[in-house]
This record gives C-alpha cells, structure tokens and sequence, in this order.
C-alpha cells in the first residue's frame, strides 16, 4: 500500500510527533505508516483523513502487490 | 511460624500456610481471569490487548532479580531434585509481570509486535520442548520430560527478546 502521508503532513506544516499526539499513537507508528512497513487500521487512517481534511483514499491508495 | 491478630498470637503448623497460599493463588487466578475477559463486546477483543499498568515491569524486574540472586546467598536449600524450582518459578512471575504490562506508548502498532513476538515465541518452545525431549530421550540415563516451568521461562524470554529486538529494529530505521 502507497500512502502520501509525508506530503500531506508537509502541506499542513505538522511533524511526525504532532501528528502522533493528534491522532493518539507513538511516533514511530507513524513513521512505520510513512515507510511503507506498517499498514495503519481502518480506525486509524479514518483519524488521519479527518486531520487532513481528505478521504481516505486521497492519503491511502493500493498498490500491484496487494 | 507464629502468627499476631487481635494482639494474640496463633501457631500456624505448615499445612494451614500451605492452605492459605492455595486460596491466595486460587483468588489471583479467579481475578486474572475475569481481569482478563471483562470485555463483554465481541467487537473489543480486536481493539487492544488488555495489560497490566506499566509500574508492573518494574516490579517484575525486581521480581525478577531477586530470584535470580536470592538463591546463591540463601541459608536454605532450594533445590528440588538438583534443579531450583523456587527460584525458577519466582523468575517466571517476574518475566510475567514485564512481559505483560504496557510500555511507555502502547498503541495498535506496539500490540501487533506483541503479538508476533509471542506468536514466534509459542512455535519456538513447542520446537524446544520436541528437541529436548529428543535429546533426553536419545542420550540421557533416563527418560523424562522437560518442566513445564522451564518451557515457560524459555517461552517468555524468546518473547520478550524478539519484542524489544523488533521495537529497537524500528527505531533504527528512522
């Protein structure tokens, strides 16, 4: 799964850390999500696309392997 | 032992401490167990894993070295057919209590790591169970199987190392 986290966190101007404490995880969760390492529940990209103000498949899209 | 209640004191003969201690463990299993299943929800057994408040590792690490170093200074003998089943049994209260109590930021991330460690950690002690036998069977005098109390100590540090090894992994990769 591909994800533009990293550019949407740019755009609103939030760090990974701030991001963390909005949403209620640890930082490294959201870095594992940018990565590519961890893919996020649906109950977690649901509060990523309500802080970005975007549906969710603006922030999460498929990819060939999945 | 002697024991003082209302100021008066009662002789207590070994089996009424034996007694005693059953009902005690008898109550904590009765309360883990309800402890652990409170969730009546379907639902929420997918949330997170129920664990025990984080100050519970330390007390599991104090347990924990305690019984490691206890028994090479006590004045008593604990060993139990050459093996230290107390001490053995004290370290897996304390690995336990570490093992299962929440970390600093516990978030559904965290519990799937949990998860796979302890996943990981349940193949490799039936594999540690199969292999000793084998090799009791093969070149020991006589045949016996491995404690149960040795399997868990086995299970709960593979856990714990496969779990802070794959948290440190993560870390290092940012």
């Amino acid at each position: 799964m591909q994800n533009r986290l990293k550019i949407e966190r740019a755009i609103k101007n939030l760090t990974q850390d701030d991001l963390a404490k909005l949403i209620g995880v640890s930082r490294q969760t959201i870095n594992s999500i940018e990565k590519g390492r961890y893919v996020p529940s649906t109950v977690l990209a649901l509060k990523i696309s309500e802080i970005f103000e975007k549906p969710v498949n603006d922030i999460f899209q498929l990819d060939d392997a999945d | 032992m002697f024991v003082i209640l209302n100021g008066k004191t009662y002789k207590m003969n070994i089996n009424e401490i034996k007694s005693i201690l059953f009902v005690v463990a008898a109550i904590l299993f009765v309360g883990l167990f309800f402890w652990l299943f409170k969730e009546k929800k379907e639902e929420a057994v997918f949330k997170k894993l129920v664990l025990f408040p984080r100050w519970f590792k330390y007390v599991g690490l104090f347990v924990f070295v305690a019984a490691v170093i206890i028994p090479f200074h006590s004045k008593f003998d604990l060993l139990i057919d050459g093996k230290n089943y107390v001490g053995l049994n004290f370290a897996n209260l304390g690995l336990f209590l570490i093992c299962f109590s929440r970390d600093k930021h516990e978030d559904e991330m965290s519990n799937l790591i949990r998860l796979k460690a302890f996943y990981r950690s349940v193949i490799l002690g039936f594999v540690y169970v199969f292999v000793m036998t084998a090799t009791e069977f093969i070149h020991g005098e006589r045949f016996e199987s491995i404690p149960a109390v040795q399997l868990i100590t086995f299970t709960l540090l593979i856990y714990l190392v496969d779990y802070y090894i794959t948290k440190s992994k993560i870390r290092s990769a940012e």
